[in-house]
């Protein structure tokens, strides 16, 4: 594991007030939201809409969010069926972590479980940074 | 010329820094649409089984629109709402009062009930 920072996205007061901050992990300088831009105008938009709606809904529902998956403890964002962008819940945060993007509709099982051991290092550093707050 | 990590890394937070554009708030409105829809359903226990015999579609039909971009039609979610108990509309309201960048929806039950969600709280 190289260098680890967890940076907070700003939402725009006028969505309304944040109820769950935004992180996203920037590993060694390089960070999974770089994917974002292979995205077109339009599903990053979609995205930034969801995105601002799990900010600020307590619990916001949509069929392209999934929360927790079968068997594992992060959930997903599916803007479409071959996109996923992986997140955590942990308190009232949402740490951001993961992108994948592949021909298929579903991602092998090892591929989730690789994103979980991910997920588990990243949740114990998150956890160990944020003590105190 | 490619951008390197740093810059995008800015760039995706400048993107979410930017004032909402017309596809954001069209985004918006679908995105209320299906919490609000979804939160009712759940709370009322209609399943998307019944969703699909009040509709007369097939299950298969709703899955799909579930699962797959929900780029919905207004007629479509007044035909939604319609099948739940929800009533549907569309408000626009004057660019100068203070409004919130949501879309402006409000449902209600059509019986009456108390059951009024409303996302646009000027």
């Amino acid at each position: 594991m190289g260098k680890l920072e967890f940076r907070s996205l700003k939402i725009m007061a006028s969505y309304g007030k944040t109820i769950n901050k935004i992180y996203y992990v920037v590993e060694n300088g390089r960070s999974t939201v770089e994917a974002f831009f292979k995205l077109s105008e339009e599903e990053r938009i979609n995205i930034r809409q969801i995105i601002v709606r799990m900010a600020t809904e307590e619990h916001f529902i949509s069929p392209m969010v999934k929360y927790t998956l079968n068997k594992y403890a992060f959930g997903e964002i599916r803007p479409r069926g071959q996109r996923f962008f992986f997140f955590r819940k942990v308190g009232n945060n949402y740490v951001f972590f993961g992108h994948c993007e592949k021909k298929r509709k579903s991602l092998p099982d090892q591929v989730y479980k690789q994103l979980e051991k991910r997920m588990k290092i990243y949740e114990k550093e998150f956890t160990r940074i944020n003590r105190g707050f | 010329m490619k951008k390197n990590s740093q810059e995008l890394i800015a760039d995706f937070e400048a993107f979410f820094a930017q004032e909402p554009t017309t596809a954001d708030r069209s985004w918006g409105i679908i995105h209320d649409f299906y919490h609000y829809l979804l939160t009712y359903m759940d709370k009322e226990g209609i399943t998307r089984a019944e969703l699909a015999r009040r509709t007369g579609k097939s299950r298969s039909a709703i899955t799909q629109m579930f699962n797959k971009t929900p780029n919905l039609t207004i007629k479509k979610m007044v035909e939604i709402a319609d099948a739940v108990g929800l009533e549907f509309s569309l408000v626009p309201h004057s660019s100068k009062s203070s409004q919130k960048y949501r879309s402006t929806y409000t449902s209600q039950s059509s019986k009456g009930l108390a059951s009024r969600m409303e996302v646009n709280e000027d």
